[in-house]
């Protein structure tokens, strides 16, 4: 018995079946073929500038030298990588390694060289520094007073520093309130100390800034510790504890745990004073200084 | 039977088109990328002849003031023996070299890759043309350098074997004083017994003084014979010390002859290991740049920043702790 034949319309039917089939066996080459003339046309990115490139190195290596502890090295880095940017007036580089450069004197010891190079910088206004910079570098003159044991003038430039770093999405505000805390700490205005490390650890809780965030709450437990407020300094102390201990601070660990033992052993807890203060000598014994 | 076959043709017509399309863009991009390269860039050729093709390579950087301007095409042996050299440089830079120019070979720094380097001419010279002849003339290497240096010292070296070969002459000035003063003081011992002898025999009245002044003249005799045992025993023993220094002299030479012929080794051997580690270096660097900027790897590549080193809150706090 024969099949009926197909009529017309099954034949077209079939026929744009069979081309749809084919189609679609293509299409993923065609896909593949497209995805890379796409990707050949693609532009390439921006070239790095070659000389900014390089100036890039000297500053990753001289941030490579200071966490070493050979601060004369990283003064040579920063040195280089600055001179490069002045030979290009790229003005975020001076000003970045003109900062870093200060720190390193000043771990170096040379105070009134971090000074002069901050001066330099800070006077430059031809330059047209951002004001996040500007506030930066100010900062950094702030905390070298500090160093220095100058508070006058180190509030002084914490609060030119703070006229250029007023909103919360300046990056150093947090710091910038945690050094003032500090200043009013030195000043033995408890009061005020606890007000500026609420504001800065509310900043930076915003901006996720682990070791600012146990600076706000060791400040907060001193500013307790100043008030005689033994047991209300213990939590942030412990929350403290456990950032550094994250962030594997030594340094800092062994202040959280001193400070711990002061707040144990003035709310007469003598035990558990003598305990913390064993701790912090063991962390303190084990730890190299550049830590 | 009818058959509708228009959109299997459609199809075709499509599949062509999309593929001519993808040709003539694979075409535009590669023609680009050959324009950046700069193989459609004009160039002049210029030629060099040099005695040796010692330290030249095809492919070699041709330099001005430090930047590169074109390279090295052929280095090719004439039929006198002669090294012809043939450069292609970008027409951009032509006009910094003049007819009288130089060809210098030459390396960067002391241990660096050789290269030629273009010295201009005087200003009022023409600029060169397409395959016109520069003079050519090769710098001192570090061989030239070390070379000069053994010629140096040899001369000084000769002249202290002179001295020596003088001092350990036994007819020399030297020797006949050393001898003459060996007599002086054997005389003088006998002139001492004599005296010794004059004062004994002497008037008893002044027996006391007398007796200290001959025991005093008798220390200055026992003196005296230590003074000429002692010069009669560096007498013999000079020679022998003169024949050991001539000898440490000699070994010294054949130390410094040693030493010259490792140097030369080394300095065969030296620079060119060190320029194809410093080559392999900078393929090394232009591979992976490329690979950087080459999709997808520079979709995964961030460009290194700048950054501010932290600023901490802390920092001055802990210094005044410490």
């Amino acid at each position: 018995m024969r099949a009926a034949a197909p009529s017309a319309s099954e034949v077209r039917i079939r026929s744009g079946a069979s081309h749809a089939g084919g189609v679609l066996r293509l299409l993923p080459l065609m896909l593949l073929c497209a995805l890379i003339l796409a990707a050949c046309a693609s532009a390439p990115p921006e070239p790095q500038n070659a000389r900014l490139a390089q100036a890039a190195d000297y500053n990753r290596r001289g941030e490579a030298a200071l966490k070493q502890g050979d601060y004369g090295r990283a003064q040579g880095f920063y040195r280089e990588a600055l001179r490069i940017d002045l030979s290009t007036e790229h003005s975020e580089g001076i000003a970045i390694n003109s900062i870093n450069l200060a720190r390193a004197h000043q771990l170096a010891g040379e105070r009134s060289l971090a000074h002069q190079t901050l001066d330099s910088l800070l006077g430059a206004s031809a330059l047209h520094l951002a004001p996040e910079l500007v506030a930066a570098a100010r900062l950094r003159k702030a905390l070298l007073y500090q160093d220095e044991g100058k508070l006058a003038d180190a509030g002084d430039w914490a609060e030119r520093s703070e006229a250029l770093c007023k909103d919360a999405g300046c990056a150093w505000r947090g710091t910038l309130l945690n050094l003032r805390a500090r200043l009013a700490l030195a000043r033995a205005d408890a009061g005020a100390a606890l007000v500026l490390a609420g504001q800065a650890l509310a900043v930076n809780r915003t901006r996720a800034a682990g070791e600012e965030i146990a600076n706000s709450l060791r400040l907060q437990a001193e500013a307790r510790i100043h008030q005689q407020q033994f047991a209300a300094a213990l939590a942030p102390l412990d929350e403290a504890l456990a950032l550094d201990k994250r962030l594997g601070l030594p340094e800092r660990i062994e202040a959280d745990l001193a400070l711990m033992g002061e707040a144990h052993a003035g709310a007469g807890n003598a035990e558990q004073a003598r305990e913390f203060r064993l701790r912090a000598a063991s962390v303190s014994k084990q730890r190299v200084p550049a830590e | 039977m009818d058959v509708d076959i228009s959109p299997q043709r459609k199809l075709r017509r499509s599949v062509l088109w999309f593929a001519l399309t993808a040709l003539l863009l694979l075409l535009a991009l590669i023609g680009g990328l050959a324009w950046k390269q700069g193989a459609f860039a004009k160039t002049t050729q210029l030629y060099f002849f040099a005695k040796t093709a010692y330290g030249m390579s095809k492919g070699m950087a041709v330099k001005f003031s430090g930047f590169r301007i074109g390279s090295v095409e052929e280095v090719s042996l004439e039929p006198n023996g002669s090294v012809k050299v043939r450069m292609v440089i970008g027409n951009a830079y032509t006009h910094f070299i003049s007819k009288d120019s130089k060809a210098r070979l030459g390396k960067e720094g002391l241990i660096g890759a050789s290269i030629i380097e273009i010295e201009p001419g005087e200003s009022g010279a023409r600029q060169v043309a397409d395959n016109d002849v520069l003079a050519f003339a090769r710098l001192r290497d570090f061989n030239d350098l070390a070379q000069d240096l053994v010629n140096q010292i040899q001369p000084i070296l000769t002249d202290v074997k002179m001295i020596t070969e003088f001092i350990n002459d036994p007819d020399n000035d030297l020797r006949q004083t050393i001898k003459n003063v060996n007599r002086a003081s054997a005389a003088l011992v006998e002139t001492t017994q004599e005296i010794r002898h004059l004062v004994q025999s002497s008037d008893q009245r002044v027996g006391a003084v007398s007796a200290q002044v001959g025991t005093l003249l008798q220390h200055a005799g026992e003196r005296l014979d230590q003074v000429g045992a002692s010069l009669k025993t560096l007498d013999e023993k000079v020679p022998g010390l003169m024949l050991k220094a001539d000898k440490t002299l000699e070994n010294l030479q054949a130390a410094t002859a040693n030493v010259k012929k490792i140097t030369d080794e080394s300095v065969e051997q030296v620079p060119g290991i060190l320029r194809d580690g410093k080559a392999a270096a900078e393929d090394a660097r232009e591979i992976v740049g490329g690979a950087k900027k080459a999709w997808p790897v520079r979709n995964f590549v961030t460009p290194q920043q700048e950054t501010l080193i932290p600023l901490d809150s802390h920092e001055s706090g802990s210094a005044q702790r410490k």
